[in-house]
This record gives C-alpha cells, sequence and structure tokens, in this order.
C-alpha cells in the first residue's frame, strides 16, 4: 500500500551512506552559508545606498544577510538543481524578483509621468502585486488552469511522481500533503508570533529599562495579532479541515483539489508579507487599522499587512468553496447530516462565515489602501466619508471571524472528548446545531465592538441583545462536554488532558465575555486589558489547546507514529499553568483600569506584578510549544509505531492505514449509525463491504 | 457531590459579590456599573464553579480502571436536561440584557428628568431611594472635549472659557461632555468615572457623568492614536463648587495662561510641495513638544522648515534641516511658553514660503 | 478497488455547479459591502450625491449586458442540441458584447467631471463601477476561454457543466449591473 512519506528505514540509508562525506559537506555548506550571508548583507547595503538610504539599516541588511545565507546553505547542502527543481523555491526566487521588477517599473513611470520615481506607498504596494503574480505563475499552480482556458490538451502525469519530503515543498494537488502543507506554515509562523509577544511582555515588566524603543511597542503587538490571526490560526484550521474532513466523510479528496493547491500557496506569501510589515517600519494601529490613523499612517507597514490580509483572506475563501462542496456533495452512502462527526459541522459553519464575510473585511482594508495611495475619500469627513464606516464594514466580518478562529476547535473537542470518554457525546444533536446557531447568531451581534465608537446611542441596545443570546448555544456545547464526562470511563492520556485545559480556558473567555455585552460595562472595560484577558482566554481554549490536542489525537495517523506521552504530560502542566499565568492577571489589570496598546504605566498603580506574572506565563507557553516541537521531530522517527486505530476511536479515519493510503479509502465505507456510540450495543459507525469493519472493537 | 457544588459556587458568587473589584468609584455611573458587575461576575462565578467541580469530579473518580478496556454506560442524551441548560441559560440573558438596558438608560438620561434621583440600584435590584449622593444640581454643565493628537483640550461655554488643559469640575453635579476630534480616533475616559466615549472626526458624541468625589484624576485616550497615544493624558480635578466659580473667574480673567501637561506632545503634518507649504498658519498650545511631520515633495529642491520670533527672522526660535525632494523628515522643538503670533519660513526660499507660527 | 459513486460526469459536473453557486455567493457578499457602503454615505452625508453622472449612457450599457446575458442563454441551451458552430457564435458574441460594455464604461469614466480622490462620492461610484466593470473583464475572459475549448473540440452535449455556469455567472454580473444602475443613477 502506497503511503505519503517514505518509510523511515529508507531515508537512514541514503544518510548513513554519506555520512562520512556528511562532516566535509556538512562544513562547507556552512562556509558557503556564510559567504552568501555576507554577499547578502553587502548587496543590501549598495542597494539602500543607491536608494539614496543610509547604508546601514539594522533590519534590512541582518534579514537579508540571514536569508541569502540560509538560501547558500541549502544550495550547497542539498545542491542547486534539486534546490531549484522545487516549486516553492522557484516560485519564491521568481516572486522577489517580480517584485523588485515591479518597484522597478513603477519607478520608472513615475518618473516618465513627472512625479517623483520615489514614495514608498504606491511603489512597494505594487512591487508586492506583482511579485505575488509572478511567484504564482512560476510556481505553477495556475498551469492546468491555463491549459483549460485555451482548450489545450490535457497532461496526465508529466514527471514521475514525486515521493518523500520535497512533495511538500512542491504544487501537489492531494488534500493530505495539503493538508500538511497548510499545517506546518502555520505552525511555523506561530512561535515567530508568540516570540513578537514575549518581547512585549518584556518590555512591559519595566518600560523604563529600553528594552523597545517605546514606538515599536505598539507595532509589536499589533504585528502580533494581524499574525496570529491570519497566518497561524487561519491556517493551521485549514489544514486540519483538508487533511480531515474527506476522511471523516468517506470521500477520497476535497472536491476540487487543483484550487486546494491553489488557496495553499496564497499562504505563504500573505505571511511573509505581514511579517515583513514590521521591517517597513511596522503600522502603529491596532490589528484593527482604523481609519483615520490607518489612512495617514506614515510608514509603508501598513500597505504590507492589508495586502497580506487580502492575500489570507482569499484564500480562506477559496478553502470554503472547497470545504462545503466537499461535505454537500461527496459524503460516503449513509452518512446523513445528523450521522456527521461534530468536526464536520464546525468545519462547514467556519468556513460559510469565511465565504460570506470575507469579502467584508477585504473591502474595508482595500477602501484604507486607496485612500493611502489614490488619496480616495471614504472616511474622511471633509470629502463626504463617514470614519465609522470602517468600523461597521471591518467587525462584519471581524465578529464572525472570531467564530471561525474558535468554532473548529470546539469541534475538535466534541470529537476527541467522546474517545477519551468511552461514551457517545451527550446531547449530540444539541452540540450539531450549535454550530450553525453559533454562526447565524454571531452575524448579527458586531457592533458590540462598537459601544464606545459613537453610533447611534439606541442601536447598542439590540447588539447587546444578540450578543448575550449567542451565549446560549455556546453554553450548550460546554454542558454537553460537562455531561460526557459523567460516569464515564476516562483515560487520561494527552489529548484528553488538553482538551479538558481546553473546555476550562474557553469557558474564562466565555464568561469573561459577557460583561463585555452589557453596553454599560464595557463602556468601562471597552479598550481595556480586560478585553485582552478575554479574547486570549477564547483563543487558548477554542484554538491553541484544541489544535496541541488535535496534534496528539490525529499524529498517529498522519505519521504511523506514537507521540510522547511523557513530554505530552509535562508540556500539558507547562502550558496550561502558562495560559491561566497569562489570562488571568490580563483580566485583574483591565479591572484596575490599565488600558491596552499602550507603551507604559505608571509604578504607583502597581501593575508590575501582573505584567510579570503574564510574563513568566507567555515564557511557559514557549517552552510548551518548544517541547511540543521537540516531541514532534523525536517521534517521527523513533516513536513506537502506531497501527490503524491506537486510541480505539468510531470514526472513518481510523478505519484506514496509519498513515492513509493515497487515495484514502480500498473501498468507501457504508455509513450506518451516529459516530463515538461506544457502549452501545451493536452499534458500527460504519462497515466495508459485506463484512464488519471492527469498528468499536479494540486491538 | 450536590455540597461541594453548592460550598464551590457559592463561594466564587459570595467572593465576587462582596470584593470591590473595580476601584476608586468616583461618580454615580460607577455606582451602577461596579453592582451590575458585581452581579456578573457572581453569575460567572456559580456557572464556572459548576462545571469545573462536575469536570474535576469526572476526571479524578470517572476514570478507567487499569486493564479495563471497556465502554461506559452510554448515557447519550437527557432531554429535560438539555432543555434545561437551554432555557435557563436563555431566560438569565435575556433578564442580564433587560438589566443592562435599564442601566444604560439611567447612566445617559438627560437632567433634569427621569430616573436617578428616585431609584438606588443595589444589588442588581432597583429599590426605591434616594441615590446617594444626589445630583445637587438644575441643570446640567456642558463642556467641550477637543482631542488631537496628542493633546486634550476643554472649553466651557457656558463659562466663557474657550480654552483650557485642565479639567476642572465641580462635584455632585451633572457634566454633559460634548466630544469632537480634529485628526484620528481618540477616546475620552476618566477610570474613576467608569464610561468612555470615542472622539471620533466628523461626529460630536456626548457623555454624562455625575462625578462624586473630589480628587486629582486623569483623562487617559482610550483609542490608540498614534506614538503618543500612551501619554495622551489630561490632569482633572473635581472640586467643590466654590473652588470651581473661582478657577472660572482665574480663567476668565486670562490671570493664567491654560497650558497642557508638561511633555505633552503635538503632532502636525506639513507638506512642501510646488515651492510653497501647504498650510498658512500652526496653531500649538504653548511649552508643548511640537512634532513637524514635513514632507518635502519637489523633487530636486531642497527646503526647511524654521521657526523664528518675527519675520526679521533675527531670533531663531527653532531650524530645522535643510531636505531635498521627495524626502520627509520629521523636525521636534519645544514650543515657546509665551503665547502669541510667530513667524515660520523656509529658509531657502524665505520670501515666498512663509507662514504665521500662533501659539495660544 | 470499486470505483466511487462520486467519480462519474454526473457528480463531478454537479459539483462544479456547487462550487461556482458558492463562489457567486461570496461575490454577491463583496458588492453587498459596496452597496452598504453607498447606502450608508448617501444616508448619512449631507449633499448627497455630490454629482449626477448622467443616466443614458449606462442605460444604453444595461441593453448590450442584457444582450450578453440574453445570447449567454442562447449558449447554454445550443450546448444541448445544437451546432458547434452555433455554440461558439453565442460565446463569442457575449464576449464582444461584454468587452463593448467595458468600452463604454470607460469612455464614460473618463469624461466625467470627478475623479475617485475628488471627494467620498467620487470614490464609492468609480469603485463600484470599477468592480463590477472588473467582474465583466473576468466574465469576458471566461466566454474567450469557453470559445477557445468550444473551437478544439472540448465541449459536448454530454461535457457542458462549463457552459452553463459560465452563462450562470454572466446573469450574476448582469443582476449586479441591474443593482448598480439602480442605486447610481436612478436612486441616486
Amino acid at each position: 500500500m502506497k503511503t505519503v512519506a517514505d518509510s523511515p528505514r529508507a531515508n537512514r540509508e541514503t544518510s548513513e551512506g554519506s555520512a562520512e562525506e556528511g562532516n566535509l559537506s556538512r562544513k562547507l555548506s556552512i562556509l558557503i552559508a556564510v559567504c552568501g550571508g555576507i554577499a547578502g548583507g553587502g548587496i543590501t547595503m549598495l542597494i539602500r545606498l543607491g536608494l539614496g538610504l543610509h547604508f546601514w539599516g539594522t533590519g534590512p541588511v541582518l534579514v537579508v544577510a540571514v536569508l541569502t545565507g540560509f538560501f547558500a546553505y541549502l544550495s550547497a547542502s542539498l545542491g542547486l538543481r534539486v534546490l531549484l527543481s522545487l516549486d516553492s523555491v522557484r516560485g519564491m526566487l521568481t516572486g522577489l524578483g517580480g517584485a523588485a521588477a515591479g518597484m522597478c517599473a513603477t519607478s520608472l513611470l513615475r518618473r516618465a509621468s513627472g512625479l517623483p520615481a520615489w514614495d514608498a506607498d504606491p511603489v512597494l504596494t505594487i512591487g508586492m502585486l506583482t511579485g505575488v503574480a509572478c511567484y504564482l505563475v512560476s510556481l505553477g499552480v495556475l498551469n492546468d488552469w491555463w491549459r483549460w482556458a485555451t482548450g489545450a490538451p490535457a497532461r496526465e502525469e508529466r514527471r514521475r511522481p514525486i515521493r518523500g519530503w520535497r512533495r511538500y515543498f512542491n504544487v501537489d494537488t492531494s488534500h493530505k500533503v495539503i493538508g500538511i502543507q497548510y499545517f506546518v506554515t502555520g505552525l511555523c509562523f506561530l512561535p515567530f508570533g508568540v516570540l513578537l509577544q514575549l518581547i512585549g511582555r518584556t518590555h512591559m515588566i519595566d518600560p523604563h529599562l529600553g528594552i523597545l524603543p517605546s514606538a515599536a511597542y505598539e507595532s509589536i503587538i499589533s504585528d502580533h495579532g494581524i499574525l496570529m490571526m491570519f497566518v497561524v490560526v487561519l491556517p493551521v484550521f485549514s489544514g486540519l479541515m483538508n487533511y480531515f474532513v474527506p476522511l471523516l466523510i468517506g470521500a477520497r479528496d476535497v472536491a476540487f483539489p487543483r484550487l486546494n493547491a491553489f488557496s495553499f500557496w496564497l499562504t505563504p506569501p500573505a505571511g511573509l508579507l505581514v511579517v515583513l510589515s514590521l521591517m517597513a517600519g511596522g503600522f502603529d494601529t491596532g490589528w484593527t487599522a482604523y481609519p483615520p490613523l490607518s489612512a495617514s499612517f506614515e510608514n509603508p507597514g501598513m500597505d504590507f499587512i492589508l495586502v497580506g490580509v487580502y492575500l489570507a483572506g482569499g484564500s480562506s475563501i477559496l478553502t470554503a468553496i472547497n470545504i462545503l462542496t466537499t461535505v454537500f456533495k461527496m459524503r460516503a452512502p449513509g452518512m446523513s447530516f445528523f450521522r456527521m462527526p461534530v468536526f464536520i459541522w464546525s468545519s462547514i459553519a467556519t468556513v460559510g462565515l469565511s465565504l460570506v464575510f470575507t469579502p467584508f473585511i477585504a473591502m474595508a482594508f482595500l477602501m484604507v489602501l486607496s485612500e493611502r495611495l489614490l488619496g480616495m475619500g471614504f472616511f474622511n469627513p471633509s470629502m463626504g466619508g463617514q470614519v465609522l464606516l470602517y468600523q461597521f464594514l471591518f467587525w462584519f466580518y471581524s465578529h464572525p471571524a472570531v467564530y471561525i478562529f474558535v468554532l473548529i476547535g470546539l469541534g475538535l473537542i466534541s470529537d476527541i472528548l467522546p474517545v477519551f470518554s468511552r461514551k457517545p457525546l451527550f446531547g449530540y444533536k444539541g452540540v450539531a446545531i450549535a454550530n450553525p446557531a453559533i454562526a447565524i447568531g454571531g452575524t448579527v451581534v458586531f457592533a458590540h465592538h462598537m459601544f464606545a465608537a459613537g453610533m447611534p446611542a439606541w442601536l447598542r441596545v439590540p447588539f447587546m441583545v444578540t450578543t448575550l443570546l449567542v451565549a446560549v448555544p455556546t453554553g450548550v456545547k460546554v454542558f454537553a462536554w460537562t455531561a460526557t464526562t459523567w460516569m464515564a470511563k476516562m483515560r487520561l492520556q494527552t489529548p484528553l488532558l488538553f482538551v479538558f485545559s481546553a473546555v476550562i480556558l474557553f469557558l474564562v473567555g466565555g464568561l469573561t465575555g459577557v460583561p463585555l455585552g452589557i453596553v454599560p460595562i464595557d463602556l468601562y472595560l471597552h479598550d481595556t486589558y480586560w478585553v485582552v484577558g478575554h479574547f486570549h482566554a477564547m483563543f487558548f481554549g477554542g484554538f491553541l489547546m484544541t489544535v496541541i490536542a488535535a496534534i496528539y489525537y490525529w499524529f498517529p495517523k498522519v505519521s504511523g507514529r506514537m507521540l510522547s506521552e511523557r513530554i505530552g504530560k509535562w508540556q500539558w502542566l507547562l502550558m496550561t499553568v502558562g495560559m491561566f499565568l497569562l489570562v488571568v492577571p490580563m483580566l485583574g489589570l483591565g479591572l484596575e483600569g490599565m488600558r491596552r496598546r499602550i507603551n507604559d504605566y505608571e509604578f504607583a498603580m502597581h501593575f508590575q506584578a501582573l505584567h510579570a506574572a503574564t510574563a513568566v506565563g507567555g515564557l511557559m507557553v514557549f517552552a510548551g510549544l518548544v517541547l511540543l516541537g521537540r516531541n514532534i521531530v523525536m517521534s517521527l522517527k523513533r516513536g513506537p509505531v502506531a497501527g490503524d486505530n491506537p486510541w480505539g476511536a468510531r470514526t472513518l479515519e481510523w478505519m484506514v492505514s496509519s498513515p492513509p493510503p493515497e487515495h484514502n479509502f480500498d473501498e468507501i465505507p457504508e455509513v450506518l449509525d451516529r459516530p463515538h456510540m461506544h457502549g452501545v450495543a451493536g452499534s458500527v459507525h460504519a462497515r466495508v463491504g459485506s463484512k464488519q469493519a471492527s469498528q468499536g472493537e479494540q486491538e | 457531590m450536590c455540597l461541594t457544588l453548592a460550598v464551590v459556587s457559592g463561594g466564587l458568587a459570595y467572593l465576587f459579590l462582596t470584593v470591590d473589584l473595580i476601584p476608586n468609584p468616583g461618580s454615580a455611573e460607577r455606582i451602577l456599573i461596579d453592582d451590575f458587575m458585581r452581579i456578573l461576575l457572581a453569575i460567572a462565578g456559580v456557572v464556572f464553579g459548576i462545571v469545573v467541580t462536575i469536570l474535576s469530579y469526572s476526571l479524578l473518580f470517572f476514570r478507567r480502571r487499569p486493564g479495563d478496556e471497556s465502554d461506559a454506560r452510554p448515557t447519550s442524551g437527557n432531554s429535560f436536561l438539555e432543555l434545561t441548560w437551554t432555557i435557563i441559560p436563555l431566560v438569565v440573558v435575556v433578564i442580564l440584557s433587560f438589566q443592562g438596558d435599564e442601566i444604560l438608560d439611567q447612566m445617559m438620561a438627560k437632567r433634569p428628568g427621569r430616573g436617578m434621583t428616585s431609584t438606588v440600584y443595589s444589588l442588581g435590584v432597583f429599590v426605591p431611594g434616594m441615590l446617594s449622593p444626589a445630583d445637587t444640581s438644575a441643570r446640567e454643565l456642558p463642556i467641550d472635549v477637543t482631542a488631537s493628537r496628542f493633546i486634550w483640550r476643554f472649553a466651557y461655554p457656558e463659562q466663557g472659557i474657550d480654552s483650557a488643559y485642565t479639567l476642572v469640575v465641580p462635584v455632585d453635579h451633572r457634566v454633559v461632555f460634548r466630544i469632537q476630534s480634529q485628526d484620528v480616533i481618540h477616546s475620552f475616559w476618566v477610570q474613576q468615572w467608569g464610561p468612555k466615549q470615542d472622539a471620533v472626526p466628523g461626529l460630536s458624541p456626548v457623555l454624562r457623568i455625575t462625578p462624586t468625589k473630589t480628587g486629582q484624576y486623569a483623562v487617559e485616550c482610550s483609542q490608540l492614536c498614534g506614538f503618543g497615544h500612551t501619554n495622551m493624558t489630561a490632569p482633572v480635578r473635581v472640586v467643590s463648587n466654590e473652588e470651581f466659580e473661582e478657577w472660572v473667574e482665574e480663567q476668565r480673567s486670562a490671570a493664567g495662561t491654560p497650558s497642557p501637561p508638561a511633555g505633552s506632545h503635538v503632532m502636525i503634518d506639513l507638506a512642501a510641495s510646488n515651492m510653497a507649504f501647504d498650510t498658512r498658519v500652526i496653531t500649538v498650545p504653548a511649552g508643548v513638544m511640537v512634532m513637524i511631520s514635513f514632507d518635502n515633495r519637489d523633487k530636486g529642491v531642497p527646503h526647511n522648515f524654521a521657526v523664528y520670533e518675527s519675520p526679521a527672522a533675527q531670533k531663531q526660535i527653532f531650524v530645522g534641516r535643510i531636505i531635498t525632494g521627495p524626502q520627509r523628515i520629521s523636525y521636534s522643538f519645544m514650543a515657546p511658553t509665551r503665547p502669541g503670533t510667530y513667524f515660520f519660513r523656509c529658509d531657502v526660499h524665505p520670501t515666498t514660503m512663509t507662514g504665521t507660527f500662533v501659539v495660544k | 478497488m470499486a470505483v466511487s459513486v462520486h467519480e462519474s460526469a454526473g457528480a463531478r459536473a454537479s459539483r462544479l455547479r456547487t462550487g461556482v453557486a458558492l463562489f457567486l455567493v461570496s461575490e454577491a457578499c463583496l458588492f453587498g459591502s459596496l452597496f452598504w457602503t453607498y447606502y450608508y454615505l448617501r444616508g448619512l452625508t449631507p449633499g448627497w450625491p455630490a454629482h449626477f453622472p448622467s443616466a443614458t449612457l449606462p442605460a444604453f450599457n444595461t441593453l448590450v449586458l442584457l444582450a450578453g446575458s440574453g445570447t449567454a442563454w442562447v449558449a447554454a441551451r445550443t450546448v444541448r442540441r445544437g451546432s458547434r458552430t452555433r455554440l461558439s457564435a453565442a460565446l463569442l458574441a457575449t464576449a464582444i458584447l461584454g468587452a463593448a460594455f467595458l468600452a463604454v464604461t470607460f469612455w464614460e469614466w473618463g469624461h466625467e467631471v470627478f475623479r475617485p480622490w475628488t471627494d467620498a462620492y467620487g470614490s464609492v461610484f468609480f469603485t463600484l463601477t470599477g468592480f463590477h466593470a472588473l467582474h465583466v473583464f473576468g466574465g469576458v475572459v471566461l466566454m474567450l476561454a469557453l470559445y477557445a475549448r468550444t473551437v478544439r473540440h472540448k465541449i459536448s452535449s454530454r461535457n457542458h457543466t462549463t457552459i452553463d455556469v459560465g452563462s450562470l455567472y454572466w446573469h450574476f454580473v448582469d443582476l449586479i449591473w441591474i443593482l448598480v444602475f439602480t442605486t447610481v443613477f436612478l436612486i441616486r
């Protein structure tokens, strides 16, 4: 049976064979890397001189040096030919070249039409757009569509199938490959986002120490916000959906595999742009980017964010089209809506929100960009515009967005908890329906972010009512989970421990949201650390903890090996304590009246201890992530072999091998009952052919 | 089990109901906010207590015995329970939103008129009685608040004061702030008074406050407005009626020159294009740090920004570096402490690029 | 390996239709945000509209687009039981009508007294009509692609879902135009 990754044994053989030359070539590679880095730094300095800037700029020169050094190292150790054969590398190089070309072309055009050749905003923005366009063309994601459009004959496999690690750096239409690409991309940006905030938290312990120049603090936290939301959470959840939705519904792939590949490859440039924003001066507006500040903010860092989020948003709309069509049209026979795992319910609620609401933030950001670049006046009162228009459009997406960011995590809880309780999910139908209920309810609560904003006073009351109402289906879920554990036979393994912490953190988040939904209370708490504590509890409970639970739960399925329980349990303890240490002091700070997004405070307010606690908490979370990374890397090669169904779970993905075969199912199963019906006599989730599958009988 | 639930939830509820979580109440509005917050947190405490207790109990006592691979008893639903935990929260949140609306009305009510003097809000219930302390005024005191980067300026239209940088208000007197912004979104907030209100260009929202405690406070800007946001504060004094009248007299007689708090920043955008500045008059408060964000748009042409005492340009106040366009630069300098009309120009084109620099 | 029921051509066609329908939902929301912007500014900004662009050319353009919808409908019918030449003619005609629409739109834009950066009205006007024009451009490209495929015998009476969804897209763009025209030129 073909597998996605090469067997570990084959890898070991090739590396052992070259162990002799390994050392020498490693030293040579490092030497080449250093030379490459110096060359890259030198070229950057020359370019800066040419542009009329001071030759040394710490950020740009160092970053380019590191990147060229890294690229040189890879070329030396892998070989330039191999490196350039990877679609992603080719795409990236072409993208960079395209960006440079675009910037030059824009400058020349500007000079030709009498304008000054350099103006950061338009030149950089057009550079970004041409860069992304060249990148996409060079990647090859558009080739098939081009052939289709011109009516050229379709070519089948034009090169021999790639196996092994290289597959993940190429354009590949298999949903499992794309799922891993999304997931790993998101996870790669996660430590960077956490690091940003660690710097911020350390600064806040004693702002007068000068760890950060004060103007940088707001840029760092704003970038932290955008990065985490659009470049970590979205790709990670897209990855989980891409990998597991087809498996859970008994399909062989998603509905539009090529569209799927295209939508993934939009994500790396989005992430890159968000990170690059810091080097272009950052953006001092908070992730919410309200005009007039964002429209007039000097540094071009703002533009990077606007374009980057555009790409991430476009990717999520395309993913939505894919997942919705897949679930509506490609379920296994017998899988009615109320026999789907809750993860699928959450997925369709999430992508439904993505589909409908992302265009609103796209338009809001585009309007800000057009104000910056073209002088348009949507939000400019002196031109007849309205400042609040932005906030309405922005929050119309950004509130459903937070449900996009947590619903899947909640679905994960609903599907992992029964496995480790050996009981069906309590109140399955209520929990399933709660997903679209929350999604629909969440569309009419958005203005609760604007209670102090100056909108018509009477308008605040309906939003208060809807905000509180949407707490009800969320509460249904929490109570259902609690009831599931009652009289269960709990197995305290790592996935369950993370689920447990997730539920409690999420509960804290939900309960602290209620005061924010009441207008008069919100008028005090708005823009204080209470809000920051609230949404971090939501994100930790609804995203981070659940994703780690999912990693421990599904890693055996994806890789064929088990993660270490010992490391897992330590990691769990570290991260749970860390997260509470992060969230609770923030709630305290908010009650005390500390404003958010400020880089200093008076010592007399006694806030220092609370800030120090959050910094320690943040560090513990980071340490937990490091442990997770170590666990994954270690277990990929040396973890115990998992087998098909190590947890004894009753959903479709556990009916196939670990890792699953290329085409998922030899024979599409027929679904007979709900998932997770442990203990119900004679219940079988699905069967293949005429024989009963051992779904529910243990190894 | 039930006992544990009662103890945990009851304990949390009691804690939240009695402890003063939001410090320094200083206005009648704060009493409303603080009391309702107690109720909300108490309810939250009860829910949290119940869920966490049951979950912990399950994790401790419903573990599988080692070697037991069998399934648990498959209770997968209970309509009564599910209905209960849907209906009860629904009822609770509806009640909470009605209460919230009621409190909002009380807070925003215009004066004189309905409401606050006739009921007391205590522990979530309105009871008849006097709201303590009672508002002793017959009518509201209007104050105009103008926010700009990064200064708060106050005006008292009925007292004829048109520019003050300290907010002085009489205690036990309902004040209605009309809040405006000259550039980006700011937010007017005094922590001890409770609610905040954003200052939005193009709009003039109002905020009503009844301060009830004398003392020194601060207005803090609560909407990120740029690099000076953290320190965009203004001193607030709540004083007795007599002191307030004295202060008003002082301001009106111009015996005191209003000046913003030490260390305040003001940020001004200035551009030079087609051999001219885009502004002919720049106005700043006395003694502040002025930051000029200067954009020279004339390609190949050098410009700068310089401030002098008079058009004769003998005594300089600030001379900025000359830059050749297209380029941007930021100039920072301290505005003169003496109010008056000064003079700014471009030193490279001293006769054609000039303007007035007004210090108030 | 048993072939899944999902591999059939009918299932693929059904998926394509669903996918395109979902895409159109998203695009409808995009235009929704632009209409929201227009009506919000119209409601709150005094002196709206700041300018009165002439409605004659856009009215003519409406007819052009409707004609395009007509030819698209012909294409959808022809693909089931018509000749290849008629199909390719209908597709080409639709593309040409779309291009005509764009040409008139550009001409009109150039001759307006206001620009996108004149004021908020200008900004909304050009953004709304601009995004619509962008979608018409997409439609033209789509029609040309379908034309190319028809000419190269890739479309048949059994394999015609792409023509159906292409035609659906064109009708969608037409519907949006009706709304844009009504909002900007009739209701003001």
